[in-house]
Formats: structure tokens, sequence, C-alpha cells
């Protein structure tokens, strides 16, 4: 599985039939709202316009930082 | 938020257990989660019971396996008014670690040495080997703290706290080690962030009980606490470990040992819980973090606080038994509000065999693996 982080202004654009998110409803956001993330198996999907990819374990890295996660 | 308590026995690795014929479903820990919309007001606010057969594929992380809340509470703001199930307890890298708290010690030998790691991957500055095998004089100090809060399991087996080094270990978060029996790869097979083997969890709570606790002292002896009002329990493969204060204001209990927290925020007489999520924290579409990255297989709530008894027999040494029926010692079942044995193996729904019909649906890439609990 890939994973690309996208800006959340771009979210109208992403196509979720290319996407294994279900819905914008069910995007993760960073903490201030200004970035989002898709994920999907096999090729980038159009609309990501050769975005960097992340394999699993660097987006969990991404999404361990503060700007992601809420400190308990 | 920590709790007050006295742990009653220690879980080895013989307690851990092999799900091998049934199904599970799989988190990646970024952003897939189950959500469970309640049809009714099934959840007694003021007693209650949760069971979820875990295991974490990422121990890195303080992962939400399981909460109860009220969406429209959430997206108001507040976050008052929640049931959760944390694990492992404050392992992030951004969250200080607190002088006199040590959480997650890992010790074994291979024959010729001890190991010793705190805190999995985040603080491998602790991890080292010690040449000498004498039990009574290898002790581990946190260089962060000159009182380190210490678990482990004495010569007899029992479960051991102090606040100051100590002579004998063997704890590990999640993974529960037998005392100088491991191996090294197993040791760095946590360090690696490997799996935790599945585990069964069982909370319990009632905001109206009075009871005394007690509580561990810096010599590791057990003395009475002050009485207190509202109770929570964890119980790990059916064995109780903690029971702690559970206040109606920001109470919680964690059972530090074993990397698992239970918390309770403001529950209040006219409060409604109308969402359950798997594996996705704050019913704020994962923007809180903590997802969880593993396996949930089988997910059970009571309007009621079980037994011991009940809670062992549910856990049945690792055999599932249908909830829905008592046998044995287990007499929960005309309390059994939500039971989700995560079986259908595909598709993006999860049934409610209770007979609440409050079915869960998978979001985001929730996988299924066909490595849980059969029924």
């Amino acid at each position: 599985m890939k994973y690309v982080i996208i800006n959340s202004s771009e979210v109208s654009s992403i196509n979720f039939s290319e996407v294994l998110q279900t819905s914008t409803k069910t995007l993760r956001y960073n903490l201030d709202g200004t970035k989002t993330f898709v994920k999907y198996e096999g090729d980038q999907p159009s609309f990501l316009n050769g975005k960097t990819e992340l394999i699993h374990a660097e987006i969990k890295t991404e999404l361990a930082k503060e700007t992601w996660t809420e400190e308990l | 938020m920590l709790g007050l308590g006295a742990n009653i026995a220690a879980v080895t690795s013989t307690d851990l257990f092999t799900l091998s014929n049934g199904q599970s479903i799989d988190f990646d820990g970024t952003d897939d989660f189950v959500e469970i919309i309640l049809n009714n007001d099934i959840i007694n606010k003021q007693k209650g019971t949760i069971a979820v057969w875990f295991r974490l594929d990422d121990m890195g992380g303080s992962s939400s396996v399981i909460e109860l809340y009220n969406e429209a509470d959430v997206l108001a703001g507040t976050s008052s008014n929640i049931i959760q199930l944390f694990a492992p307890f404050n392992l992030s890298t951004n969250v200080p670690r607190t002088k006199g708290i040590l959480f997650q010690i890992l010790a074994t030998e291979d024959g010729t040495r001890y190991h010793q790691q705190t805190n999995a991957k985040n603080n491998p500055e602790h991890w080292g080997t010690g040449a000498s095998r004498d039990k009574e004089t290898y002790g581990f100090n946190d260089s962060t703290s000159s009182n380190a809060r210490l678990f482990y399991n004495d010569d007899n087996g029992t479960f051991r706290k102090e606040n100051r080094d100590f002579n004998l270990f063997s704890y590990a978060g999640l993974i529960a080690a037998d005392s100088f029996s491991n191996t090294e790869s197993q040791v760095e097979s946590v360090a690696g962030n490997q799996n935790t083997g599945w585990i069964q969890v069982t909370c319990t709570w009632d905001t109206t009980e009075v009871f005394t606790p007690t509580q561990a002292n810096n010599n590791g002896a057990f003395v009475t606490a002050s009485e207190i009002t509202g109770a929570m329990q964890i119980f790990i493969n059916g064995i109780k470990f903690q029971k702690g204060q559970g206040l109606k204001e920001g109470g919680g209990i964690s059972n530090d040992e074993h990397g698992v927290t239970l918390g309770m925020r403001s529950i209040t007489p006219s409060f409604v819980f109308d969402r359950i999520r798997f594996a996705c924290a704050e019913g704020s579409n994962g923007s809180a973090g903590n997802d969880m990255d593993g396996h949930i297989s089988t997910v059970a709530i009571w309007d009621d606080v079980l037994s011991d008894n009940a809670v062992a027999a549910a856990y049945n040494s690792g055999t599932l038994i249908d909830l829905t029926a008592n046998s044995g010692n287990y007499d929960g079942s005309n309390n059994l509000v939500g039971y989700w044995p995560v079986e259908e193996g595909g598709g993006t729904i999860i049934e409610d065999k209770s007979g609440n019909s409050n079915n869960g649906i998978l979001y985001n890439n929730s996988a299924w693996a066909a490595d849980g609990f059969g029924n």
C-alpha cells in the first residue's frame, strides 16, 4: 500500500474510486486541518499528479509527529 | 489519572494464545476504523463491562483499541463522556517521561547475559546487556530519574513494583514474558516493534461502588489507601490486574504494568452513548491520532459489571464461548447488549449478535485477516 499527503485544499480533487479511503468524511487530517492523506494500491491515481509516495512505515512516522497526533 | 490498586497476578507468556480458525479485522494504524452507531441506549452509564480480543502489530505509540462516546459531544469539541481503552500506555516519543514512572520494562536472559529495555524502540539508550547474572545486584537505573518505578515478578512469581532499583524482573508491556526463560531474539522482536500476540482485555466500570483500594508503597508492599467512590477494573486474559479509581470527573485507571489504560470522563446521568469505535480515538475521524496498528477479533459489551469468575469464564483459557448463552461461571448473557464476533471474513459490515442489531461498518480499507477467533 502507498500513501500520499495532500493539502486540504486538494480534497475536492480526490477520486474516491481510486483510493482506499471511504469518503471525505473519513479522511484523517493533521491537527491544524491543513493536510490529509490518501492511500491506494498499485499505480498512483492520476489526480495525485506525481506527488511523493510513502510506504506504510513512512506514513506512520509522519503521523506520529506532533502535527498529526495529540498527546494523551 | 493513574489509579490505585493492587495487582492480583501476573500474566506469563504461556497465557498468550493463538487464534487460528476465525477472522479478525486488520487495522493499518493510519486512518482505518470500525464505527457502530447505536440505535438504542444500550450502555448503562453507571455500570458496564467491555471485553475485546486484540493484538498490536506496532507497540510504538498509544493505540485506541475501543471507545464509547457521543458523536454530538465530540463534534461540539468536548471530549467528556467517553470510555476509552488504550494500549499500550504512554509510549509516544512526544510524551515526556515522568520522574518516578518507568513504564514498559523488558528484561530477560539468554543464558549468559541479561537484556533490558524500556519503552520499546523509543528509548534505545536504555537497551543494553549485562555481563553479571547475579540477580541480586544487577539492577536497573533510569538515568532520568533517581527514583525509578519498577515492575517485576519475584522468585515466587508474585508481581511486585518498587520505586527503587530492583533485583529481579520480567515485564514487557503487552508482551508478558516468563522470568528468565525468553531468548534474546524474543527481546529484540519487541525492540523491533513486532506484534504482541493475541490478548484479551476486559474492563469494567461502576461509578457508584464505594471501596477501599490498596496501593503499593516504595518498598513494594501493599497498604490500605483512602476510601473512594467509583471503581474500574482491568482483566488481562481473565485475570484481574487492577482495580482502581473511576471518578465521575476525569476518572481512569492505568494498568501501566501491562500497557493498558481504561479511562472514563464525566459520565452524567442523562448521557447517551451513541457511538462505538474500534482502533481510532475520539470519534474525530482519526484527527486526534492514536490509531491502532493491529487486529481486533471479537468485542462484547455488557450493561453491568461481570463478576471475576464470569470474566474468567468468558475468556475460557483463550477459547471463545458463545457469549449469548450462560455457561459454567459465565452468567452474563442477559446483560449482553453488544456482541461482535467479527466472523464475516469479508465485506464492510460486522453483525451485532446480541440481538440489538447495532451492526458496525468498516471504513478506510479496514482489512480482513483469517487469524481471529473462530466460532
